[in-house]
């Protein structure tokens, strides 16, 4: 046996190195893939199956040596032929993605050489980048540190094999592995150093990242051109064009964040705001929906508008809307119907959006539902309970009029007369048009605001607001039969029931839906919404060109004339429970990432401008100070108070001064040994060494002058020679060999 | 036998990274991050290429679609190279080098230099270097890897081995360092300005040498050594079991790191003096010329060691008395860098002792004593 062969091996050896590539490229594999299944919108069961598959690799790296030679033939023919229908079937961008997932699968389930490697690098980034543009979410950033992490260990590991360490794992490398032996393994040749350096660095790629991507000059936001959109997301079911019975409360059980909402300022901000969605016009049987015609006066806006529109109707009854802006941030999948309060001055999109503007109801909705995160900006933005209808009052009032005149009169399903229908049967219609007299009755004026804040008074009287409904089977209007049971209710019944009573009583309703509420996030400052929020209200006709909302649901606003009442105690709703702080940080990777522009970056200037100055300032004024105090004290240098007080200090100091040398010089020896002695310890531990080596050499030599040498002396002295002249990482183990040479000595 | 550097641990032309005298400012070093010093060449490799063009469209692309997140993808890439800029400085850093020939260097036969590399650093390990190496005069170039890490305060051995084609002045010097370190997207390479010149020995060849009067001796290209108990230094052998004690070179042991013995020649005998005369008049083809050298050189060695060489002269200069391995490695260096020269000296070749060569057509050489042939090759 050699001598160094008895040495512990410290260094990983090829085989290691190249386990390590090997996982290190399946664990990049793993992440690319999982950053795919993210997506919400995932498109097949491609990805979950590529995943499965890739960690089952991982877990048991013995499998790729199993798959035999003609699957990989067979395989490169399938993917062809796969891809082929794959991209005359599904959309561009799908079909794309699925490529990659496929070519990512078939590497990781390989053993790979130096260029699949590489190859499996490229094609893990693309996927990582494509889903972070897809789903702009909070995970990419995990997923592009992640890989960014694994791709450079990777790359390094590569180089290191690239520069006489080339040995592509096989399936030999793998033949007895285990896990536990193998992280054992690995973790004893670990050099903790060189991983903690390799964190360190790791730790200044992020910060040169950070300040890379600060300093990237940028452009006005929104002028972009369309990359990459997928428009196969659905929304939820009650926040579409047609609502059943119970699909908005169904929305409730989903306790999950809808949308975002940076304000300017919460000083005027409502504790309880309506953020409007839909504006359900034609009821029929239970069910509320947009009507054909409000549907067919959307107006789709030109290529000029689309990153942002004014709506004009707006600014002529609200000419006192300010410039402040509020950033919504609005979860992908919630509906293609965006939230506001309704009345604003404009509105921005981040990006080029094909978008419907309904000037009769004052609702916003894009072409597809976004199945990512949606970034728009509303600027001047007003709490207002009252939403114009340009020309309504011409338009309605002979209507109105004629109705009751002649209650019979049924109109043609034209807005805004929809909005006066009550299809229910003459029995039903009687009921109804009892319940409006006790109403009336207790109205002083015919105010048809005050009589649908009345009749919602009656209702919560009446009914109790509850999600678990009895079912009320039977024939007729479901909203009559509601009525009539005295049961309790959900919004959607009240604010159906206000809808039938205001429109027998002859005044034009409509329900409207959207979220209700909200809490205050205190960990960065802005306002949460979550889908366990929808709710749906009433807006009635004032007689005046204006909507006015009234909400009929008990604890609602029926009791409230002024809706638009402002809070400045935030501290009534606000949210500081984990979920909250977890969410926290995802308004923080919107705000200081995804929408980072060049407002931003001018801010950022401007702060560190305004801190410098005031730093300058305070240093200036110190140093001020200290001048004018020291002109003072040469001006009368000894005064009683000063020079007490310099005596003590002086003292004090000095007390100070002898207390740390004592404690220095007592640990000065353990300390310096601790943190800076180490190495020369182990220096002065290996001149002891060769001394040691060198004397019994020379014993050796003057024994050795008179008689023959055994082999076991010469090999002794051949390690004591290396002790005493050679390397020191050539050393055998030190004490062995001087005992054995003590015992030899003696024996000559 | 052959020229040793004065300086050991010269330092390689590592430009800011030297040490002492020319340890260069913060400012200085950043700078030369930014533009390469004069000599320095970083160039991407085919990754870093593709890392340059997917950087380059993931930009691209980020303008014109206002993506933040292909502008953190671009940020990412872009700070890699950065990162990656300065690891392969640092791996450069403090790092030291020198060339150590291995004597003796002869044509046709494997010759070895050694390169010991120092990491100076404190901390950090050097990774992933490349030496590119040429002999000058045979024009041979090769590469000579750093294959596992070089610890901080560590030094480590590589051996270059090529195969003179000619005999000479050869020059080996290392041409430039480089290292795909850390990420493999840039190769960058350095001057690196260190050089051994050694001598290049004739090669050894089949001859016959019978001198009248003396006894036959046929070599077969091997040299043949004449252990004795004189005080001239012969060489130096392993040890053998049986060997004295007091011949153990105890200095060249440590070196070996395993046991050595001196070879001392024996007394020495009245000898030959061999006479090299390379004028034009007489060598007028160049093959002849280097058959002459290859053939002096292998006679030299064996007359040598059968204690049979008194001199040599070459060209008529003053003889040179061989009393040593060292005095014959002297001629051999010489006879190595021999050339025609005009004028032929005679040197008394009607001697008896003294061996004279000429040449044979159409090919070949005979060696002459007292004016009779007494060999050839």
């Amino acid at each position: 046996m050699q001598w160094w062969a008895c040495r512990r091996q410290d260094r990983l050896n090829r085989g290691d190195v190249s386990a390590i590539a090997w996982f290190l490229g399946n664990f990049l594999a793993l992440v690319s893939l999982s950053s795919v299944v993210n997506l919400e919108s995932s498109f097949s069961l491609i990805p979950w199956f590529a995943l499965l598959a890739s960690g089952s690799v991982f877990q048991f790296p013995r499998l790729p040596g199993r798959i035999p030679p003609w699957f990989w033939k067979l395989s490169n023919v399938l993917l062809v032929v796969f891809l082929v229908i794959d991209f005359v079937r599904t959309e561009f961008v799908q079909a794309l993605i699925n490529l990659n997932v496929l070519l990512i699968l078939l590497r990781s389930l390989a053993y790979r050489k130096k260029w699949e490697d590489m190859q499996l690098i490229l094609l893990c980034m693309f996927v990582i980048v494509i889903s972070g543009v897809l789903s702009m979410s909070l995970s990419f950033g995990v997923h592009i540190v992640l890989f960014s992490c694994c791709a450079m260990a990777l790359l390094f590991v590569i180089n290191l094999r690239e520069n006489g360490m080339d040995m592509a794992v096989n399936a030999e490398t793998f033949q007895h592995f285990s896990w536990i032996i193998f992280v054992q393994h690995i973790w004893r040749k670990m050099n903790l150093r060189h991983f903690a350096f390799g964190l360190f660095l790791f730790g200044i790629l992020i910060s040169v990242t950070a300040v890379i991507f600060v300093s990237f000059p940028r452009f006005h936001m929104g002028r972009g051109i369309p990359f990459l959109q997928i428009k196969s997301a659905t929304s939820y079911t009650g926040f579409s064009e047609n609502v059943k019975f119970g699909e908005i409360t169904s929305i409730k059980d989903d306790n999950s964040v809808a949308m975002r909402i940076d304000i300017p300022d919460v000083a005027n901000f409502p504790s309880a705001p309506y953020w409007r969605m839909l504006v359900l016009d034609y009821y029929f049987n239970g069910h509320f929906g947009v009507s054909e015609d409000a549907k067919a006066r959307r107006e789709q806006q030109p290529e000029s508008n689309r990153f942002g529109y004014r709506p004009l109707t707006l600014n002529q009854h609200y000419p006192d809307l300010g410039e402040e802006k509020w950033t919504f941030y609005l979860e992908g999948g919630v509906s293609r119907f965006l939230p506001t309060t309704g009345v604003y001055r404009d509105i921005l999109f981040q990006k080029q959006e094909s978008f419907f503007f309904n000037r009769y109801h004052h609702t916003l909705n894009t072409e597809d539902v976004s199945p990512a995160v949606q970034f728009y900006q509303v600027r001047g933005m007003s709490f207002a309970d009252k939403i114009p209808d340009p020309n309504i009052t011409s338009t309605l009032t002979p209507i109105t009029k004629k109705l009751l005149e002649d209650p019979d009169f049924f109109s043609p399903a034209e807005y805004p007369a929809t909005t006066l229908v009550v299809p229910v049967n003459d029995e039903e219609r009687d009921y109804l048009k009892e319940s409006v007299e006790k109403i009336r009755s207790r109205v002083p004026d015919n105010d048809p605001v005050k009589f649908a804040y009345v009749a919602s008074q009656w209702l919560a009287s009446e009914h109790i607001y509850t999600t678990s409904l009895n079912a009320h089977t039977g024939s007729g209007d479901p909203v009559v039969r509601w009525i009539r049971s005295g049961d309790g209710g959900h919004c959607e019944y009240f604010s159906a029931a206000l809808v039938l009573l205001c429109r027998t009583a002859g005044i034009p309703a409509r329900v409207v839906t959207g979220f209700h509420g909200g809490t205050w996030n205190g960990y960065e400052n802005y306002f949460m919404v979550k889908n366990s929020e929808a709710h749906a209200w009433v807006e009635v006709f004032d007689g005046d060109n204006y909507w006015v909302r009234v909400d009929p649901t008990p604890g609602g606003t029926q009791d409230i004339i002024n809706l638009n009442q402002a809070t400045t105690e935030v501290e009534s709703f606000v949210d500081s429970s984990v979920t909250a702080y977890v969410d926290s940080l995802r308004i923080l990777w919107y705000r200081r990432v995804v929408n980072f522009d060049n407002q931003d970056q001018i801010e950022i200037v401007n702060g560190f401008s305004i801190t410098m100055e005031a730093l300058m300032e305070d240093i200036r004024g110190k140093l001020k100070a200290f001048a004018n105090e020291f002109k003072a004290m040469l001006q009368d240098p000894f005064n009683k108070e000063r020079m007490t007080l310099f005596g003590v200090t002086f003292g004090f100091l000095f007390l100070v001064y002898l207390l740390v040398r004592i404690l220095l010089s007592r640990l000065r020896a353990r300390a310096y040994f601790k943190f800076f002695g180490t190495r020369k310890r182990k220096r002065i531990v290996q001149l002891k060494d060769r001394v040691l080596a060198g004397k019994l050499l020379l014993r050796y030599h003057q024994r050795l002058e008179s008689s023959e040498a055994s082999s076991d002396v010469l090999q002794s002295v051949s390690d004591l020679q290396i002790i005493r002249f050679g390397s020191v990482n050539r050393w055998p183990t030190v004490s062995p060999v001087l005992k054995r040479a003590r015992k030899l000595i003696k024996t000559i | 036998m052959m020229e040793t550097r004065a300086d050991p641990w010269s330092l390689g032309s590592a430009g800011s990274l030297r040490e002492g005298k020319n340890r260069k400012s913060l400012f200085s070093k950043i700078w030369r991050l930014i533009i390469p010093p004069k000599g320095h060449r970083t160039i991407p490799t085919l990754s870093g290429y593709v890392l340059i063009f997917v950087s380059l469209a993931i930009g691209v692309a980020a303008y014109n679609t206002s993506s933040n997140i292909l502008f953190i993808t671009v940020s990412f890439l872009l700070s890699s190279l950065i990162l990656s800029g300065v690891l392969s400085s640092l791996n450069f850093s403090r790092l030291t080098w020198r060339l150590i020939e291995q004597s003796p260097y002869r044509v046709n036969r494997k010759a070895f230099v050694r390169l010991e590399i120092s990491n100076a650093k404190r901390f950090l390990t050097t990774y992933s270097l490349w030496f590119d190496m040429v002999a000058k005069l045979s024009d041979i170039k090769g590469r000579l890897p750093l294959a596992k890490r070089l610890n901080p305060e560590r030094s480590v051995s590589l051996e270059w081995s090529f195969i003179p084609v000619n005999r000479g002045l050869e020059t080996i010097s290392i041409r430039s360092i480089g290292s795909q370190f850390p990420f493999g997207f840039l190769s960058k390479m350095m001057p690196a300005d260190e050089t051994v010149e050694v001598f290049v020995w004739p090669e050894r060849i089949d001859y016959s040498f019978n001198p009248i009067g003396g006894s036959e001796i046929h070599f077969q290209g091997q040299t043949l050594k004449r252990k004795g108990s004189g005080e001239d230094l012969i060489g130096i052998r392993e040890y053998q079991l049986g060997d004295p004690r007091k011949q153990i070179n105890w200095k060249a042991t440590a070196r070996r790191q395993k046991l050595m013995v001196r070879e001392m020649a024996e007394d020495k005998q009245p000898g030959y003096i061999l006479a090299v005369d390379t004028s034009h008049q007489a060598w007028k083809r160049e093959d002849h010329l280097e058959h002459l050298c290859r053939y002096a050189a292998s006679l030299a060695e064996d007359l040598f060691t059968h204690n049979q060489l008194s001199a040599t002269i070459i060209n008529g200069d003053e003889p040179l008395m061989i009393r040593s391995m060292t005095d014959l490695e002297e001629f051999l260096n010489a006879l190595s860098v021999v050339e025609s020269v005009d004028h032929s000296n005679d040197v008394g070749s009607h001697r008896s002792n003294v061996i004279t060569f000429e040449p044979v057509y159409p090919g070949g050489v005979h060696a002459m004593v007292g004016l009779q042939k007494a060999g050839q090759a």
